[in-house]
Formats: C-alpha cells, structure tokens, sequence
C-alpha cells in the first residue's frame, strides 16, 4: 500500500512522497486526540488534492519552461558561442566527411548524367563483342541487318572520333577535334541543328558545332552554304547544332561517314523503340546477329545494348569510385562518433545547467531536443565548411580529368543536388551524433551533478566515450595502412619503370586522310620523307614511326606458333604488336639479346621481346614462326629478341608479351612519331610539326592520348592511369584526414578526462608525485586505451588487404611493415594529443587545483 | 525589492511558518491556518504552495534531524529566507496604506 501511494505521488510529480505520508501520519495523531472521525475518507480526499495540485503545477512548470523551437536554437547559438572549442573541433571534423562525400556524390552524379537529348535515356551504344574483344568494324551488310532490327531500334547509326584542319577563304587553316557520323546517327540522337538542316547521306556537307561557329565564323548567320575546305577537300556547310551539342566526346566538327567504304569502323548509338529495355533489345538482338553471322568454327558473339551512362563502369573507374566511397562512408562514422564524443563530453560539463533546466520544469524531451538543436547547428556549419571544400575537389577533379573523361555532357560540377545531398547527409549524422548524447543528459539523474558541483563524473558517460574512441581508432587505424598502400601505389605508378626512357621520348600523331593518301606507295613515300627529314635535324637525336604506341596500346592479335598445336582449353594468348621503323629501337633504348634487330627490306621478320621469347618460344626462338590472328594474318619469322618493356595496365599489373613487326609490312594510314630530342623537347617537336606541314600543309597532326603534339609518353601513361591517380591522390588525403578526425577525438576525451581528475592529479602531486610521472601517467593511460581500437583496426586492414590490393599498383594489399609502421604512427599522434592536455594538468599549482580553482 | 508581491494564501503560508519554528511542515501548518485564519485548507494547496515560495526564494527548506519532532524520520522544515520576511514586510506596509483613515466594520456594518 505504502509503495503504491508513493509511486502514485511521484507520478503525479511530488518530490517527497514519504513526507506526505508522514504528515498523514501526524494529522491521523491530532485528529484522534481531537476526536474526529472519519479519518480514512479524509485522508482519501487529501491525497487526491495533492495529486491534483501537484499535476497541476508541473503543467505550469513545463509551459513556463517550453522552449520555442526559435529560442531553442537561438539558445544553442549562444552556447555554441560561449564555448567554441567544442562546437568548432567537432564542426571541423564532420566538415571532412561531408566534404568528402559531397565530392564522390558530385562525380558520380556527373558521371551518371544523362545523354542531354529529347528522350536521352532511349539512346543506347551497340557493341558486338567477340572473345577476341569488341569489334571496331562492322560491314556493311552486318551495319544493314542491324538498321533492319525496326522493332528494336527507331535508329541506329555510326560514329568514329577524329580530327581535321578546316580552312576557308577568310579562315586560317585550323585543328578541330571532328567526328565522322552516319546521318542515322544523327536521326538517333533527335537533335535539331540551330541553323541550316542536317545533310542528306552522299552530299559530302559538314555540320559544325556552336562554339566552332562563334569563334571561327564569328556567328556569322550566313554560314550555312558557305564552302569551307576540310582535309583539303572543299565542302558545304550544312548546319550548326545549338550550343551544348558536342557528341560524343566534346568535337566540334562533323561530317560524312564514306558510304563507299565496305566496312563501318567506329562505334554504334542507337535509339531504342519506347518501351524496350535494353536487357531486351540485348537478347533478341543476339539471337539474330548470331543466326547470321556467327563464325565457321560456330563461335558466336554477344551483342552489348547499354546506355551511355554504363560506360562509367569501365576501365577500373567504377571499383575507384567505390573504393573512395568506402573511404568515405568511414571517414564519416568517425566523424560522427567523434561529434557523438565531444558532444558527449560536453553534456557532462553542462550536466549542471542542464539538470537546472530540468529542475525548474523541463521535460527530457526539452533537453533532448536542446542538445539535439545544438548538434544540428554544428552538423549544419560543418556541412557549409564542408561544401566549399567540396567545390574546390570538384573543381580539381574537372579540372584534371575532364579533357579526357568520355563524353562530352559528363561534367561534374557543384549543383543543387550535391549541397542538397550534403545537407541531408548533415541532418541525418546530426541526429545519429547527437542522439545518444541527447538521450544521456536527458535521462541523468537531476539532482546529483547538482549535488556534486561542475565536475559531474558521470562514470557511465565515460565509459561510453571511451568505447566510440575506440570505434573511431580502429576505422582511423584501418583507413590510414589503406591510405598508406594507395600512396605507395601512386609512386609506383610515378615511377614507370618501364624498360624504356619514357620521359625522354615524345609522341605526336599522324593520320593520312585516305582520298589523297589511298595508294600504298604514295603512303610510304610520305612516311620515308618525314623520317628523312627528322634524321637530317640536329634538334632530332632520332626518331621512328610506330603503329600503336609503345606502353600504351597496340594491336592485339591471337597467337599460334608453327609446330606447336594449341591447347584447346586453354585460352589463346594474345600478343600485343606494334609496327615500327628503322630506329625504333635506338629510340626506346632497347637492348638485343639474341639475333638481330629489323632492318629496311625486311618483309616477315618479327622482332619479339624476352618473356615472349621465354614464354611461348622456349630457349630456341630464333628461326620459329609465328602467326598472330587480327594483325596481318601471315607467318612471321622471329629474327630477334630485345629487352622487356614492362608497364602497369590501366588497373592490373600486367606484363604484356610483345612484338615487334616491320612498318612498312603493314601499310598503316595512322601512325605515331616517336623521337628523342637532341636538346630542348619544345625545339625537337617544332621540328616535327614543320616537317610534316611541309610535306603536307593539311596534314593534321595531333597529340597522343593525354596531351596535346609532343608530350613526352610518361604524360601518356599518366593519362591512362589518371583514375588510380586520382583515386589515390584522394585516397591519401582521406585517410590522413581519418587519422587527424581521430587525433582530434582522443585529445578531446583525454582533455575531459584530465579535467575530471584534476584534483586526483592535485592530490598525487601535493604528496609528492613529480610533473613527469604525472604527465606520464596521462601518456600511458591514454596509449592503453587507444591500443584495443589499433589493433582491431590493423586486423580490420589485414582482412580487407585482397580486396584493396586489386588496384593497387604493384603494392600488394597485405604488407606487413606498412602495418607496423602505421601502429607506429599512430600511436605516436596518439602520444602527442594527449601531451598536450597532460603539460597542462602537470603544470599546474597543485595547491590551486585542491582549492578548487 | 520590487516584485514581492504576495498572494493571500502565500501570506497565511509565510506567517504559519513563521510562527512554528521548527515544526514548520505540511501538517502542522496546514491545521494552524485551519484554526486561526478560519477557512479550509487541503494539503494539496500547501505542498503547492511551499513549492512555489521555495522557488521564488521566499522559504527554503531545511533537513532536520531524526528524532526531534518528526517520529524517527528525518524530515524537511520550512524556514523564511529574508526575501520572504521582506516580502511580509512589504506586504503588511501596503495594507496598511490602504487601510489608513478607513474603518471596514463601520463601513461593511452600514449595508
């Protein structure tokens, strides 16, 4: 009975139950020595007033004390001003993780933009991928049966980047990136000119582009009819498309794709019929291809049908992206739990204006939300920071890979949806961090902090600070070793130890237009005059022309050797070759090891590399034949063996069996200049471009992937392994600023702990302890509290190790002596954020920390 | 010194306390307002009341020892903080102001 009345009265909020229930005792006395009755019935109606009253007065207690969500948050404010240190540490470090996510979230967001024409999302690329690889031409008959799929696709057409010099009477012959399109093509995309009208298939007219209009022809409204001369042909201009237009990969020009040629090289768009998926279209159209086309030995191939935002996933670009997002995704919880920690720690030291609040009528939902308020502040502020720190990333990483991202509406920029991404990720953290903290001050009990003056040792609080440190260290821990391995792996990949002088060979391309340059003779006479006039430079030390750029691309073709029988399940082995001219190897220093190397007149001699030779020749591989499939399909005669040239693949780290075949066996229309500067490189590439203007003043000439004419082919390499480059770059800074996120949370609590305790530390020092052994206690417990998050943080790394190691470069994912350095390292910040609250508990006067001071 | 205004009920309140000492709890005050001030009083009102003249200041309660007067318990009593005497203080002036030169029973006799 008794403790059902007191538990009434304390529901009904009466502070002190058994004094009623001993006043009701006194008056029970009184009333019998004055002999009234009737006491059980009166006592009933007196509880029922004190409930009543009670109930009543925690109603005006709570009105009087509700807080109106303004003046919450102009309280928060004012807290957040009147002690910053807290409010900004933690703004600071969640500022890192929006930062960092805003940037991911903008370039995936670019990346996936959609084709900006009507309906972009039925545009499609078409590729027919074989198991050699996807094919780069199509016949005619194959691109007609394909067009005849009229259930499937309203359009389909081809494309092949480019690039032409355009002059005309009042214009200066200049370089434009151009592209040859089918006008299916352009019936695919759905893009109507801004002036003139899309040329019919055989009037030979060109379609510029906007920017091209305004800059070339000065906007002039006349343009379209005028003849301008392209490739040294003269031709119409049809139309200008309106400004934006730039498919696919930022051109500014485009014309005819030859209908008389018999094969289609390039790549395929497509507009699908409304309502068909691509899954669809892949399918049946597979089925048909296949039905007509699949090869003698009944090999079929796999027909492709995906949007253009697919083309994200390769290259190694998609596993970047998601391997930063990880990154970050970590980054943020460590940032959270720091917030959660530090604001934690602040709610203890508050525990006494808080329990005030509560005394004079607030509810805990009053003070949840007060904390609650003041977080969201400080998620808020740190998302602005954040922000601009993202658009700088953004602008970098635009800035960096945006000549060669692909295609042309693939920007990536700060836009309304990355800060409105950012803004949720803040509210949301806001309430995760500031929760458990919230939920804390709501729920501590009122009267002790009140009881025990500002110091509020809330044991539990601690014990819960301690435990999100330790979650911060080990995701800091495990994010600094991968940080350390992408580092590594970005000076790997700085270094291209390649096998050749990569910084002192320079590159520039030639692509012979095929009307003036159709017949094979009139081709080689050109190349022997350009390799004639650069050997007669002295700017020149030497120079050769390549088909396909050595530690870059060449052509793959299939292997077989005469004599030797293929394995039929093994998979054939493909060979990288590469066309060369005299002095190729004195150019990329390549050493002879067996034989000799090509000489002028050879007409099946093959020069091939070491592992080529060790792995499918054997020691004996002089004299062997080989024939390699896709690539001038005859017998070669091995005559030499030369050092390796070892690269690192786009994402994996390969070494690649390569060959090495006379030029002039293979006729080629494009072809690289490959030269080493006797002095100064920009003396030796002037050379260069004066000598082909010479032989042929329409002659364009360009750059290599990765630059423009004349880089040095270490530019190129660094342009292949941009992504991981970046990738990297980032990755580096993201688990660096991991670490400090964590630093920053260990020297908060050590800070808080410290204050806690400093009379312990007052009375240890007053009997006698010495400043050093003070501060080494501080040191020692903060090291053995950080040890378990490190540990389970290098295990953490250990276990993912295989997983980063497929795109680290040549680094393997599981290396122990980066683990121990970062333990090191570690545990040495670690050491340093808690020196600094230490020094100063140590420092102080023993006698003013016991008074309370 | 400004807003000390006391209602009539608090008044009764301040005045018990003073006048019990260290008896000054629940009970007790309640039957002395009972008895002297001639109205009915529930203990709900005076809890309520002692409440709100701590939190204005005007009373504040004090641990006292088991044994004294409180049956073997330790109880709280009420004791006047110099807020709550000056509040009285003022209190009493402002009635008598209002009450100089007039005499009520002649006035209230008169209808």
């Amino acid at each position: 009975m008794r403790k059902l009345l007191i538990r009434t009265l304390r529901a009904c909020g009466h502070d002190h139950p058994d004094e009623v229930l001993a006043d009701l005792q006194d008056e029970r006395r009184w009333r019998r020595s004055a002999g009234h009755r009737g006491f059980a019935i009166w006592a009933a109606w007196q509880l029922l007033t004190i409930c009543l009253w009670s109930l009543l007065d925690r109603r005006v207690r709570r009105d009087r004390a509700r807080i109106h969500p303004l003046l919450a948050l102009r309280l928060a404010a004012r807290n957040i001003v009147r002690q910053p240190g807290v409010p900004v540490a933690a703004a600071l470090t969640l500022a890192l993780g929006y930062g960092a996510a805003a940037s991911i979230f903008g370039v995936y967001h670019g990346f996936g933009r959609p084709l900006p024409v009507p309906a972009g999302e039925d545009v499609v690329r078409l590729r027919v991928a074989e198991p050699d690889g996807v094919r780069m031409m199509l016949g005619r008959d194959q691109l007609d049966l394909l067009a005849s799929v009229t259930d499937l696709f309203l359009s389909v057409g081809a494309f092949a980047g480019d690039s032409s010099i355009i002059a005309g009477d009042d214009l200066p012959p200049r370089r434009v990136t151009s592209a040859r399109m089918t006008p299916e093509a352009f019936v695919a995309l759905d893009v109507a000119p801004a002036l003139g009208a899309l040329p019919p298939a055989d009037s030979g007219a060109v379609v510029l582009a906007h920017d091209l209009w305004v800059e070339a022809f000065e906007a002039d409204p006349a343009v379209v009819g005028r003849v301008v001369r392209v490739g040294g042909r003269s031709v119409d201009v049809a139309a200008v498309m309106p400004p934006g237009f730039a498919f696919p990969y930022r051109q500014q020009l485009w014309l005819p794709m030859d209908r008389s040629d018999p094969d289609v090289a390039g790549e395929l768009v497509a507009r699908l019929v409304p309502g068909v998926s691509t899954a669809q279209a892949s399918r049946m159209l597979e089925a048909r291809w296949n039905a007509s086309f699949a090869d003698a030995e009944g090999e079929t191939a796999r027909t492709l049908v995906d949007g253009f935002t697919d083309a994200r996933g390769e290259g190694g670009e998609e596993l970047a992206l998601l391997a930063l997002l990880s990154l970050v995704i970590a980054l943020l919880l460590v940032s959270c739990s720091n917030v959660s920690n530090l604001m934690l720690s602040r709610a203890v030291t508050r525990s006494r204006s808080l329990a005030l609040h509560a005394a004079i009528g607030a509810g805990p939902g009053q003070v949840c939300l007060q904390m609650l308020t003041e977080t969201l502040l400080i998620a808020l502020g740190g998302a602005a920071l954040g922000l601009v720190g993202a658009s700088g990333a953004v602008r970098y990483i635009e800035g960096t890979l945006a000549p060669h991202w692909g295609y042309y509406w693939m920007r990536v920029q700060m836009e309304p949806a990355v800060a409105g991404f950012t803004l949720l990720l803040a509210a949301g953290t806001a309430l995760v961090a500031g929760m458990l903290p919230a939920v804390r001050a709501a729920r501590a009990d009122v009267s002790e902090p009140l009881k025990q003056g500002s110091g509020g040792s809330d044991r539990r609080s601690t014990r819960m600070s301690w435990l999100l440190l330790t979650g911060q260290v080990a995701f800091s821990a495990a994010a600094l070793v991968v940080a350390t391995l992408m580092a590594m792996g970005l000076f790997r990949t700085r270094e291209v130890e390649a096998g050749f002088p990569a910084a002192e060979v320079f590159v520039a391309s030639v692509s012979l237009d095929t009307d003036r340059y159709q017949e094979a003779s009139v081709r080689r006479g050109f190349r022997e005059r350009l390799l004639d006039r650069l050997n007669d430079s002295d700017e020149v030390r030497s120079a050769a022309l390549t088909v396909g750029l050595v530690g870059m691309h060449g052509q793959f073709g299939r292997l077989a050797v005469d004599g030797v029988e293929p394995d039929p399940e093994a998979r054939p082995s493909r060979i990288l070759s590469f066309g060369v001219s005299r002095d190729f190897f004195e150019v990329f220093d390549l050493t002879l090891e067996q034989g000799r190397l090509l000489l002028p007149g050879d007409t099946d001699a093959v020069v091939v590399s070491a592992d080529f030779a060790s792995q499918h020749l054997g020691s004996d591989a002089l004299g062997r034949r080989i024939r390699l499939e896709g690539v001038a399909e005859r017998w070669w005669r091995v005559v030499g063996v030369v050092s390796n040239v070892v690269i690192y693949d786009a994402s994996l780290d390969r070494r690649l069996d390569w060959a090495y075949l006379p030029l002039e066996q293979l006729e080629p229309v494009g072809f690289y200049v490959t030269y080493r500067p006797a002095g100064e490189a920009a003396a030796a590439t002037r050379v260069v471009t004066s000598a082909a203007t010479a032989l042929d003043p329409e002659l364009p000439l360009s750059g290599a992937m990765g630059g423009g004419v004349g880089v040095p082919v270490t530019q190129v390499l660094a342009y292949v392994r941009r992504f991981m480059l970046t990738a990297g770059t980032l990755g580096a800074f993201g688990g660096l600023a991991a670490a400090l996120v964590a630093a920053i949370g260990l020297y908060g609590i050590v800070a808080f702990e410290v204050g806690r305790r400093l009379p312990d530390f007052g009375l240890r020092m007053a009997l006698g302890a010495r400043r050093d052994q003070v501060l080494g206690l501080i040191v020692r417990h903060a090291l053995a509290r950080t040890a378990p998050g490190l540990v389970i943080g290098l295990l953490i790394a250990w276990a993912a190790g295989p997983y980063f190691g497929l795109f680290l470069f040549g680094v393997p994912g599981r290396n122990p002596l980066v683990l121990g350095g970062a333990a090191l390292a570690y545990l040495l910040v670690a050491a340093l954020a808690a020196l600094v609250p230490g020094r100063r508990a140590a420092t102080l006067d023993p006698a003013q920390v016991l008074r309370g001071e | 010194m400004g807003d000390e205004y006391l209602g009539e009920f608090e008044h009764l309140v301040l005045l018990a306390i003073l006048r019990l000492g260290d008896a000054a709890h629940g009970a007790p005050i309640r039957r002395l307002i009972e008895e002297r001030a001639e109205r009915r009083v529930s203990l709900g009102a005076v809890y309520s009341t002692l409440r709100r003249l701590e939190a204005k200041g005007y009373a504040r309660a004090r641990e006292q020892p088991a044994g004294s007067a409180s049956g073997g318990r330790p109880r709280r009593v009420f004791e006047l903080d110099r807020r709550g005497q000056a509040a009285l203080e003022a209190s009493r002036r402002r009635l008598d102001r209002m009450r100089l030169g007039l005499d009520v029973g002649a006035l209230a006799s008169r209808d």
